[in-house]
């Protein structure tokens, strides 16, 4: 999946949908990819960004399933470790679901690795997801 | 002394974002920050509120990573504890092996602390952890990976 806009967002292995958890690193860009997913968003892509504000202003990730949004970062998922376990695993049955969350993920189907790069000040972000094999 | 404090359960006490956000003064400028703006995100302190990312561009400080806000709240105010569970295994180890007086809370080690027997920074720590000391990295690592 490639989001070609002012910054572009390209997915590697495409059309892979299921849970992905980030790399346990600090300033790979989550949270940059999270908020241009937002910005995309209202802009009319497939996309979405959410966060703990979100979580806190009550946002259920089921408007995600509701869209059928393609692809998803959840952001600082260990503030809100645990929660929307239900939603979050149906939401990854149709879209790629990329979660920000330092600890071994409490879901109860598999999940697999992401790692993001950003190159280029910014202008490209590519986040490489790897299924386990079976 | 940095002191760690092992969590017991996976409840986050520190919400770093909305802590970083009331730092009204912002950071000074002193070499502990430098360091770990440095070894975390790879970036150069500008002034008290903005900073030079790793692609030359200039930027307030709250587009920082959470993983160094964490570091920065630690160093800036040693007598709160912090909690560091949100932040990369960079960032903790960079906190650990720079840090030297402050407090924070963590859970149990999921990735094992890197250190280097050679480096003299790995060698100078000074962390307390359950009660006991330790003055290198490898140490505290094993203490850890035993405990």
């Amino acid at each position: 999946m490639t989001i070609d806009r002012v910054v572009k967002i390209q997915v590697v292995e495409n059309g892979l949908y299921g849970l992905y958890n980030f790399e346990d690193r600090s300033s790979t860009g989550k949270t940059y990819l999270c908020n241009l997913l937002k910005a995309y968003n209202r802009d009319g892509e497939p996309v979405w960004g959410y966060t703990y504000d979100d979580f806190r202003n009550g946002v259920s990730i089921r408007k995600a399933i509701e869209e059928g949004y393609k692809l998803v970062v959840i952001d600082r998922y260990d503030m809100y470790y645990g929660e929307m376990l239900e939603d979050i695993n149906e939401l990854a049955k149709n879209c790629i679901v990329l979660v920000a969350c330092n600890r071994f993920l409490p879901m109860k189907c598999d999940y697999d690795l992401c790692f993001i790069e950003m190159e280029a000040a910014g202008g490209l972000i590519k986040a490489k997801c790897l299924k386990r094999k079976p | 002394m940095l002191n760690i404090r092992i969590k017991e359960d996976t409840k986050m006490s520190t919400d770093v974002e909305a802590v970083f956000t009331r730092m009204k003064n912002g950071i000074e400028d002193t070499k502990l920050n430098r360091q770990l703006l440095k070894e975390i995100e790879k970036a150069e302190y500008c002034d008290s509120h903005s900073f030079i990312d790793r692609f030359g561009n200039k930027l307030n400080l709250m587009y920082l990573s959470t993983g160094c806000k964490a570091a920065l709240l630690v160093a800036a105010f040693p007598d709160i504890e912090i909690d560091i569970d949100e932040c990369g295994y960079n960032a903790r180890d960079s906190i650990i092996r720079h840090i030297k007086n402050g407090n924070i809370i963590m859970s149990e080690p999921l990735m094992e602390l890197s250190f280097d027997e050679e480096d003299p920074i790995d060698n100078d720590i000074s962390v307390q952890v359950d009660g006991y000391v330790f003055t290198t990295m490898e140490e505290l690592c094993k203490y850890f990976q035993w405990r």
